[in-house]
């Protein structure tokens, strides 16, 4: 829809450049990021102060009981199968930190029975600490859990720090330790 | 001996992309010595294209009908249980293969094109060869080099993982070839617009060959997208048909400019109006095609219809957009002013400033629909913000533009072109807008509360009547002028007038189509219950009993099947058997709807949770009118064909020039 | 009214205008019959039957405006996964328990973050979404009206003024009009 004036620049050549342009800067911005990545609005805020059972046992697992640690509450379950996956850097880490009073691991195990929660520890190894059970997922629902693995890492004031959202790795780990062992 | 069939398959697409770069090289040289013999031979490499490229995606489908395991596309595709119908479509049920698809396609209709334009379009035919051969070889460095569908594994698996089960339906066969057709149809009407820019000419000849494609892809199109819709709605088990996915956005997307093209090249076609602005409205559908493309595999936005997004894929699909987004919006820059006609927009009221506000409408949508599309990424990019942009929001925004675009089909082909006056429209539309006005106050009355519904039955009875007494007029000034009865009148005006015809058709089609999404949007019935056996549920004018629930079995299923009973309130009844399905290879559940199909609405039961008492969470709907979708497309279906079955009027010389252009552009022409 | 009428179209006799508002009401009626026997059949349903209650009504109210976190661009409403059968169960406890929509939905919101709800919240940078339509569709209205202004086109409020071919009856104009 131009005038017939050849070799003069309109304004809609100008904006179609630009449109043009961040398309294209978008997508190919797009392109690397982590589409499972959502960032939690629970970061900085108080973690919901549960009170669950322990699984395999009628204990009950509270989060007060952890206080003055960094509590590191990893979600779980025998269905996911990710959680295969980041089983053993779980085990590694729960080992690597066995020393250290101030970290505190902790399990959820979510939406699952104690039969088969029980029979894939046995399987891939047993953590050396306590999970609690969520088999309603409603504790995950406070959380804000969009799937199966997450992990979060609770500050010693009962902060949510730090949230990872699938599969952990060591390095992840450790990082997101020594980031929620730094807060106050 | 199979194994070997696939490398076959693998040699013929490998040929196919050393043809197609042998077919650009050749056009190259015929341009550059204007030696018609290498024409000739570009020619013939892309007609043997489609016979090497059938071949390939023979070699592929034949590997699953034999159940080849050695190749990884089959073994990761389908299973030894699968049935024979969804071995001979699982071709198009992963990424590989429906590219492949795309390709041969791209293949055929270019194919086609060589063939019977060859003589009618002798300037333009270089421009278009070599546009689609480009094409071609966009597609086949990406089948062959990233998405290789041929690829052999040692040893061959034993047993194959299986076709997504949500796929095993015979939705699959239609959706899917039919949408690629829609999209891959805009190529060829996109390389007469590269031709057109090139040469900076769009005459009469090339109005008519872009518009029978443009119409042939358009219909495909809205065929594809209406399966698609109609498959969803009897497989996914939530009662709709339409979900603003972003990957039905984007099959949407170019249906919205397509529809712009086919109204607005009516006015270059009459009045020699809006040459650039049709060349933009092609380049741009077909960008959109590809986009739509780009969307599904690159990850870039999630979607229920995602491929295993592949960044390195997405990569390439990006650079190949921008490479025809830089060189089609380029030339379009360049050179569009060179398609520019004298002609002006004489008058207010004119069918061509209607044209200018109904292009205005849909391309308004078809942004609209792309920025809700790209939002989230937007802000995910620009602000680390996740958010959505699904159905609550596209349904509030586009209703005002569709109730517009509504006014419009009835207002538009009314207006003659080059004048009319507010006086003549005043006299032309009262009655119709005045009993309009009545059906939308008696709807009131029978229970329509929201105001959108209240204006589309509105509007849609002011098209109805607006077009039918229009029809009837002309029909009595035929009947006067020829004195002959006034169905010999209809029949001969409707044979005299296709394309204007046909278009009410098609209009009618999309009121058939419109009052069915009012009717199931706005008068939707639908309840959750928990049902024991013998309990009661009540739908619009059914009453639903449930009797039982057991175990069943199917060729490469298990699953739980429901006994429903339902009577009408008029006394009928029957029987529904909604189901769960398990399918064991790969562990997925599916819900299997039970419908209850009538001219006045759809019955549509789903199974929910099973509890342990042996009652079921049920959900039924009442889905009134939703029928009339589909009816409506065919009435679609049927305009179209009578439109084009108008013969493209021969055109003497080999390009025809404009009804009313100075010759202008005629000069500029190489 | 109908002394109205013949005035205004002068091609349409008596007859056929009542044609025509016999269509329409046989248009009318097949339409909306369905929600006729609706309302009918509401209010005749006997107890035995298992009814949707106006909880039920208001999480469906709520259900279809939050997204399930495991499904992709299904509201939770749509989605038949554990968590959305999960998060509907907590919607119906926490409007029983006196709960307004917007709470509730303010709760998932406050956990899950924008992403859970089906669109962006018209706040902070999220108006843009919202304003963007009806900003185009002014931009757009304004420029299709200036382009015709421009290209010099008149208000042709004028009927016996210009000699083409619009200015026969706007009737035989349309009959007349050969599509090729």
């Amino acid at each position: 829809m131009t005038k017939t004036q050849p070799r003069t620049v309109h304004w809609w050549q100008f904006m179609l450049v630009g449109i043009l342009l961040f398309m294209f800067i978008l997508f190919a911005a797009g392109l690397g990021r982590d589409t499972k990545f959502i960032p939690s609005p629970l970061i900085g805020k108080p973690a919901f102060a549960f009170d669950i059972r322990k699984l395999g046992s009628d204990e009950r697992i509270k989060l007060e009981d952890f206080k003055g640690k960094v509590v590191i509450m990893n979600y779980w379950a025998s269905w996911c199968a990710s959680c295969r996956d980041e089983h053993h850097v779980l085990l590694g880490g729960a080992k690597a930190y066995a020393d250290n009073k101030n970290v505190q691991f902790l399990g959820i195990n979510h939406k699952d029975t104690d039969e088969a929660a029980d029979s894939f520890l046995e399987r891939m190894g047993r953590f050396p600490y306590p999970s609690g059970v969520d088999a309603q997922g409603r504790l995950a629902l406070e959380f804000g859990v969009y799937g199966m693995p997450e992990t979060f890492f609770i500050s010693k004031s009962g902060i949510v720090g730090a949230k990872h959202i699938g599969p952990l790795t060591a390095e992840i780990l450790n990082a997101k330790i020594k980031q929620v062992e730094a807060m106050q | 001996m199979s194994g070997s069939l696939i490398e076959i398959g693998l040699g013929a697409t490998s040929l196919a992309l050393i043809l197609a770069l042998c077919a650009m090289v050749c056009v190259c040289i015929s341009l550059q010595r204007t030696a018609p013999a290498f024409l000739h031979t570009a020619r013939h490499a892309l007609i043997l294209n489609f016979v090497l490229l059938t071949l390939g995606c023979f070699t592929i489908v034949w590997s699953f009908v034999v159940k080849d395991y050695s190749v990884l596309y089959v073994a990761q595709n389908s299973n030894s249980q699968l049935p024979l119908l969804y071995r001979l479509t699982a071709l198009w049920g992963a990424h590989e293969g429906s590219l492949m698809l795309w390709l041969w396609f791209l293949a055929a209709f270019t194919a086609v094109a060589v063939l019977i334009h060859w003589k009618t379009h002798p300037l333009s035919m270089p421009y278009v060869m070599l546009t689609l051969a480009a094409l071609q070889i966009g597609f086949m460095v990406f089948i062959l080099f990233l998405s290789n569908p041929f690829v052999e594994i040692h040893p061959a698996m034993a047993d194959g993982r299986d076709l997504n089960p949500l796929l095993q339906d015979p939705g699959l066969a239609f959706h899917p070839p039919t949408l690629y057709m829609g999209y891959v149809g805009f190529s060829i009407p996109f390389a007469f617009a590269i031709a057109a820019l090139v040469r900076g000419q769009s005459g009469r000849e090339w109005v008519v060959t872009t518009r029978r494609w443009t119409l042939f892809a358009w219909v495909t199109l809205t065929s594809g997208i209406l399966l698609g819709g109609y498959w969803a709605y009897y497989e996914l088990g939530w009662g709709g048909y339409w979900a603003w996915d972003p990957v039905e956005n984007a099959s949407l997307m170019p249906w919205l400019t397509g529809t712009a093209f086919l109204h607005s090249i009516m006015a270059q076609d009459q009045r020699n109006l809006f040459q650039t602005w049709n060349v933009f409205l092609i380049i741009t559908t077909f960008a959109l095609s590809l986009l739509g493309t780009f969307l599904v595999r690159s990850g870039v936005l999630t979607s229920v219809h995602s491929f295993a997004a592949d960044p390195g894929r997405g990569a390439y699909i990006l650079l190949f957009l921008i490479a025809v987004a830089v060189i089609s919006y380029g030339l379009l820059i360049w050179r569009g002013h060179r398609l520019v006609g004298p002609a002006k927009i004489s008058h207010m009221v004119s069918r061509e400033s209607a044209l200018l506000y109904n292009n205005m409408l849909f391309v308004a949508a078809a942004i609209i629909v792309l920025t809700g599309t790209l939002y989230p990424l937007a802000i995910e990019v620009l602000t680390g913000e996740r958010v959505s942009v699904a159905a609550p929001y596209f349904n509030k925004v586009m209703a005002p533009l569709m109730l517009g675009i509504v006014l419009l089909m009835g207002l538009g082909p009314l207006i003659p072109w080059r004048k009319s006056s507010l006086k003549k429209l005043r006299d032309q539309f009262a009655l119709p807008a005045g009993l309009a006005v009545l059906v939308a106050i008696v709807s009131t009355f029978l229970g329509a509360n929201d105001l959108i519904a209240i204006l589309a039955i509105g509007l849609v009875a002011f098209v109805f009547l607006a077009t039918i007494m229009d029809i009837v007029r002309a029909v009595k000034a035929h009947m006067k002028s020829t004195d002959r009865s006034w169905s010999s009148s209809l029949v001969s005006l409707a044979s005299n007038n296709q394309r204007r015809y046909g278009g009410f058709i098609v209009h009618m089609g999309v009121l058939v189509l419109i009052i069915g999404v009012v009717g199931s949007g706005f008068f939707r019935e639908e309840t959750t219950v928990t049902l024991k056996p013998e309990a009661q549920v009540q739908a619009g004018p059914y009453t639903l009993t449930f009797m039982s629930i057991g175990p069943s079995r199917g060729p490469n299923y298990s699953e739980r099947l429901a006994t429903v009973n339902w009577k009408h309130e008029n006394g009928e009844t029957g029987t529904l058997t909604p189901s769960k399905r398990t399918y064991p290879v790969t562990g997925t559940v599916t819900t299997e709807a039970a419908i209850l199909s009538t001219f006045l609405g759809d019955l549509y039961v789903v199974l929910g949770n099973e509890t342990t008492q042996g009652s079921v969470v049920t959900r039924v709907f009442w889905n009134p009118l939703v029928n009339w979708i589909w009816i409506g497309w065919m009435v679609v279906l049927l305009g179209v064909l009578f439109a084009m079955t108008k013969r493209a009027p021969k055109i003497i010389g080999s390009q025809a020039t404009p009804k009313d252009a100075t010759g202008s552009s005629e000069a500029l022409a190489t | 009214m109908s002394v109205f009428r013949i005035k205004m179209l002068p091609h349409i006799s008596k007859r056929t205008a009542i044609g025509l508002t016999g269509l329409l009401f046989c248009l009318c009626w097949l339409v909306t019959s369905p929600l006729v026997s609706i309302a009918q059949e509401t209010e005749t349903s006997t107890s035995t039957l298992q009814e949707e209650t106006a909880l039920e009504k208001q999480v469906r109210v709520v259900a279809s405006k939050l997204r399930c976190p495991v499904c992709q661009g299904e509201s939770i409403y749509d989605s038949h996964s554990q968590v959305a059968l999960e998060m509907k169960k907590l919607i119906s406890e926490q409007l029983a328990a006196g709960r307004s929509e917007l709470e509730v939905l303010t709760y998932f919101q406050e956990r899950y973050g924008n992403y859970i709800l089906m669109s962006p919240p018209a706040k902070g940078i999220h108006w843009v979404i919202w304003a963007f339509p009806v900003f185009l569709g002014l931009i757009g209205f304004l420029f299709v009206y200036q382009y015709i202004t421009a290209s010099g086109a008149k208000r042709s409020l004028d009927e016996t003024a210009g000699s083409d071919k619009a200015s026969q009856s706007t009737g035989k104009s349309t009959i007349e009009e050969l599509h090729l």
